[in-house]
């Protein structure tokens, strides 16, 4: 498990980035999200919704209802532009905190 | 048999509370549903059973309250992308409405407790708004001034050895331009010389009308504005006070001396330090209330040192009858610019220094500072007091204090009925937020009404309170947005304070415990116990120290003083006179004339009249023989030689002063010593003083001794005193004999005006001027009273809420005992024995805490009453007898009520 504080802080990029690869509905990000981060990453239904919610009241997603193959309803979220825009402020930020602990734990493979 | 599970009931009992969640639309429940199926369908795959799979997923859903909060915190967000913004608004608005409309029938039901709220709660805020309206004004003393923070007044501060510092607001008129010349620090100076004492100011163009000021009349150097914001209406600041000969007035003096006319270039004859024909040269809009200096005549400061006797350059130190203000360079670092000052002050007055053994040193005063600063007060200036602005904020929150603790108390001795209520609303759906909600608002609209009642009060008292404190509070203040914005927080506090308490206790009861009858506030029933002695022990200790503060000023009052002020009439000595006449000669004439009036008994002249002070002549004395070192301060009086018998003055050794006594066979001067100076200078007896040379500004000679007496108020102690013999003093007493005081006032007024055409008569009763000397005194003692009485009432009107509520809350238990053959006496008597006690309690807290406090504002005064027990005991018994007669109505009544009818109230 991560902490709360983490968990709060990376939810945004982290659900911006699964939109990336296509509209996804609510249950089926958190699934996701589970399976890659080998179940460390497993969120609330109500950790989850509100965030989407806050994304799309900034305007960064935008959600339709869908009729899904088992005849169930579901509402998909998608990425807008400005969502995408989000994400790439977001990811030079992630990826510059990264780099940064990345080189302080020695990680990062040296040339001397 | 085993109950099979069914997912659409399961789900249907998931889904019924968050129905009713407003920050939830049904969509959102709609797609928390689905996610739900879906964790469960997963987890049926999974191998798991249906139940235990459902449980699971909910689990995994999160807490309710948490989806709630979270989902709340984007409400508005979603309410404007849906366009659902003014039913969400509107939906907010309905419950406000119900909120404040279960709020208006809670008042009008109880209409009793409101009216006690309402009514204690204004009572509280009008006192603070009057207190806080008094703190403000004097506060904002001097601050008109733009460049008041770079404005200083100068005084010094004289050691000698371990004695207590000597400080003095007043400078000769050297040092101004001495500490200027010294460091560039010193942007530029400014000399006042006040015209001490009364002056003379007549237009020559309208001969008979004749005008007498007292007080507004200065000397000032021309760079007084440019270093203060007075407004100049006409002239310009630098010019005006530069060319000798002129004179600049207030708008209103402007008026006063020439009616309509044009003032510039007009001339006036003015008599006072200096006298001649001025010409008009500028003037200046009226100085405002918040000015520590009040002047409405500005005469140039040249005129002044070239035409009297300060032209003698050895007056330019010694001589401190100057109040010296500088402007500081903006940052200059105040130390160094003392030191360079004080080193000033060394070059040219340290031989006295040396010779004294003293260690003196030039200080400046912060301009802010000099209003409220009553141990550096300056003659002539306005000076209020810290010590009385603190006294005052602290009464002020003390009784809003009271008047707060009434509203928690009355909220929470009522809650227990409304407990009901809160339990009914909480089982059909009511979230506690709801219910702080709607507290809150119960407690916003009593303030409200409460503070509007309190500012129409305030403003209706606001007369009286100038009466009372003698200060000038204008309608101006209402009018700043710092009032309102004080208003404002002063709403939001007491609001806050009185909701808060109520507002969290009810809305935490359990209903199941409520509706079953089980809430019995017990707890509370010790805050409220706690709260009422803190309200008494305040009220107690307010009226302790009106007792206090009222025997001493008796005290002060009635004190024996030694000097008989009875019957003595005093007039001042004409400031005009024709030319070539010696004031000396022209005095001893009128007062021969008037000893030859049946009704004047005697006729003395002196320098300065009992109760106003030594019009500044004080002198060091000391023995001939002793070391200047020995010297002490002294006041000096030049008195004629009736003023001893005409003050009813007992002479202890030496005279009787004849006039013979004034002619001593070319001698040393004589003088008269009271006993104070005797022991001061080092003589044992009267007796063996008499005849020795005294030095005080040269030799003299100890004509007499006499007994001590009050020369000035009871705050300070008797000083020791020197009588110069002398005559034709320009204070005239006369002591009367008849009972027809406004006859002999009319002879004696006819006489004047018959010897000194042209001056104005006034007079004055020693005895009512005497007393003047305690007006600050009266009017602190009677703001005491009246902010005192108020907190008394206001506590009291708790207390009779209280003690109705238990009266109610007790009657099916009064009602058993009167069955039982309990008598009216002896309910009454349980019943009032319960808030007695507590009264007591609050005696007991009150009483130390008062003792000290008291005893420190005592300190002040060099004669006081003594701190004894009986004061306290009055005041505490008198609280406690209000108290009883206010709990004993309601007690009386539910001893009274018939146990039949209380018994069947169920």
């Amino acid at each position: 498990m991560i902490s709360r504080e983490l968990a709060g802080a990376s939810a945004r990029p982290l659900i911006l980035s699964v939109l990336v690869g296509g509209e996804s509905y609510g249950y089926a990000i958190i699934q996701q999200l589970e399976r890659l981060s080998d179940g460390v990453l497993s969120w609330d239904d109500s950790t989850l919704y509100p965030v989407l919610h806050r994304l799309e009241n900034e305007g960064l997603l935008t959600s339709s209802w869908r009729k899904a193959a088992n005849g169930r309803r579901r509402k998909y979220y998608r990425l807008t532009a400005r969502g995408a825009e989000a994400l790439e402020a977001e990811k030079r930020q992630w990826l510059c905190v990264d780099t940064v602990l990345a080189h302080l734990w020695g990680l990062q493979p040296r040339l001397t | 048999m085993s109950t099979v599970f069914d997912l659409e009931k399961a789900l249907a009992a998931w889904r019924r509370p968050l129905e009713h969640s407003r920050a939830l639309s049904a969509e959102d429940l709609e797609e928390l549903e689905h996610s739900l199926r879906d964790r469960v369908e997963d987890l049926v795959d999974e191998g798991q059973p249906p139940e235990a799979a459902f449980r699971e997923a909910v689990r995994r859903m999160g807490s309710y309250p948490q989806a709630d909060t979270e989902y709340r915190k984007v409400y508005w967000g979603k309410r404007r992308r849906r366009g659902e913004v003014l039913p969400a608004l509107s939906w907010h608005a309905s419950m406000l409405i119900n909120y404040l409309k279960v709020a208006l029938r809670n008042l009008k039901r109880q209409k009793g407790h409101s009216f006690i709220n309402i009514a204690g709660l204004t009572l509280g805020l009008a006192c603070c708004l009057l207190i806080f309206q008094y703190v403000s004004f004097v506060q904002s003393f001097d601050r008109f001034n733009e460049q008041a923070d770079d404005l200083f007044r100068l005084y010094s501060v004289e050691v000698q050895g371990e004695a207590e510092p000597v400080t003095e607001t007043t400078t000769g008129w050297a040092v101004g331009p001495a500490v200027a010349e010294a460091t560039p620090d010193v942007v530029r100076f400014v000399r006042l010389h006040p015209d001490y004492g009364r002056t003379i100011v007549s237009n020559p163009a309208q001969p008979g009308q004749v005008f007498e000021e007292e007080g507004g009349v200065y000397y000032a150097d021309p760079a007084l504005f440019e270093m203060f914001s007075y407004p100049l209406l006409q002239g310009q600041p630098g010019q005006v006070l530069a060319e000798p000969g002129t004179v600049i007035l207030s708008a209103s003096a402007a008026r006063t001396y020439f009616g309509d006319q044009d003032p510039l270039d007009q001339v006036l004859d003015i008599t006072g330090w200096i006298s001649g024909t001025f010409r008009v040269a500028g003037i200046f809009a009226d100085v405002p209330a918040h000015s520590h200096l009040q002047f409405d005549v500005l005469l140039p400061m040249d005129d002044l040192l070239q035409r009297s006797a300060f032209s003698d350059p050895e007056t330019g130190w010694g001589w401190m009858n100057f109040i010296t203000y500088v402007q500081l360079r903006s940052g200059a670092d105040l130390e160094t610019v003392e030191h360079t000052f004080t080193e000033v002050l060394q070059r040219h007055r340290g031989d006295s220094f040396q010779a004294r053994e003293v260690v003196a040193h030039q200080r400046v005063q912060p301009l802010r500072d000099v209003h409220l600063n009553e141990e550096l007060a300056a003659p002539t200036t306005v000076t209020g007091s810290y010590r009385a602005v603190r006294f005052f904020t602290l009464i002020g929150l003390v009784t809003l204090l009271i008047a707060l603790v009434n509203y928690v108390n009355l909220a929470t001795a009522r809650a227990l009925r409304r407990a009901r209520e809160v339990g009914v609303r909480k089982v059909v759906g009511a979230q506690r937020r709801q219910l702080i909600t709607q507290f809150m608002l119960e407690s916003a609209l009593i303030n409200l009404a409460a503070l509007g009642l309190a500012v129409g009060l305030a403003l209706a008292l606001r007369p009286v309170v100038n009466e009372l404190a003698g200060t000038n509070l204008t309608w101006a203040m209402w009018a700043s947005p710092g009032f309102w914005t004080l208003l404002l927080t002063l709403f939001v506090i007491a609001t806050l304070l009185a909701g808060c308490y109520p507002a969290l206790a009810l809305s935490a009861f359990r209903p199941v415990k409520v509706l079953k009858g089980a809430a019995t506030g017990r707890g509370q029933g010790r805050l409220r116990q706690a709260l009422v002695v803190l309200q008494f022990a305040a009220s107690i200790g307010l009226l302790i120290g009106t007792a206090v503060v009222y025997r001493q000023l008796d005290f002060m009052q009635g004190k024996e003083l030694g000097i008989d002020l009875e019957q003595v009439l005093t007039v001042p000595a004409p400031r005009v006179l024709p030319e070539e006449t010696s004031r000396t000669d022209a005095v001893q004439t009128f007062a021969e004339a008037l000893r030859r009036l049946p009704a004047v008994r005697q006729v003395a002249t002196s320098s300065a009249l009992p109760g106003r002070g030594f019009s500044f002549w004080t002198d060091n004395i000391r023995q001939m023989s002793a070391d200047p070192s020995a010297e002490v301060p002294g006041g000096i009086v030049w008195v004629d030689t009736s003023f001893v018998s005409l003050y009813g003055l007992d002479l202890l050794a030496g005279g009787p002063l004849g006039r013979l006594s004034l002619v001593s066979e070319d001698g040393p001067e004589l003088i008269v010593i009271n006993e104070t100076a005797l022991r001061s200078v080092g003589f044992d007896t009267p007796d063996e003083a008499v005849g020795q040379p005294l030095y005080v500004s040269g030799e003299r000679r100890i004509a007499a001794v006499v007994r001590d007496f009050d020369w000035s108020s009871a705050h300070g102690a008797r000083e020791n005193m020197t009588f110069f013999l002398s005559e034709g003093q320009p204070q005239l007493s006369f002591k009367l004999s008849t009972r027809d005081l406004p006859a002999t006032i009319a002879a004696v007024e006819a006489a004047y005006e018959g010897f000194f055409p042209g001056n104005p008569f006034r007079y004055s009763f020693a005895d009512e001027r005497f007393a003047q000397q305690y007006q600050r005194d009266e009017r602190f003692a009677r703001l005491f009273g009246l902010f005192a009485a108020l907190a008394m009432v206001i506590a009291c009107l708790g207390l009779f809420g209280l003690a109705s509520f238990t009266a109610q809350q007790r009657t099916k238990e009064i009602g058993v005992r009167k069955v039982l053959g309990a008598s009216v006496l002896g309910l009454v008597a349980m019943l009032s024995g319960q808030f007695l006690r507590l009264v007591g309690c609050a005696f007991l807290v009150a009483a130390p805490l008062a003792y000290v406090v008291l005893q420190r504002w005592l300190v002040d005064f060099a004669y006081r009453i003594d701190l004894g027990p009986l004061i306290f005991l009055v005041a505490g018994g008198l609280v406690l007898v209000i108290a009883l007669l206010t709990v004993s109505y309601q007690a009386l009544r539910a001893a009274l009520t018939d146990p039949v009818r209380s018994l069947r109230y169920e």
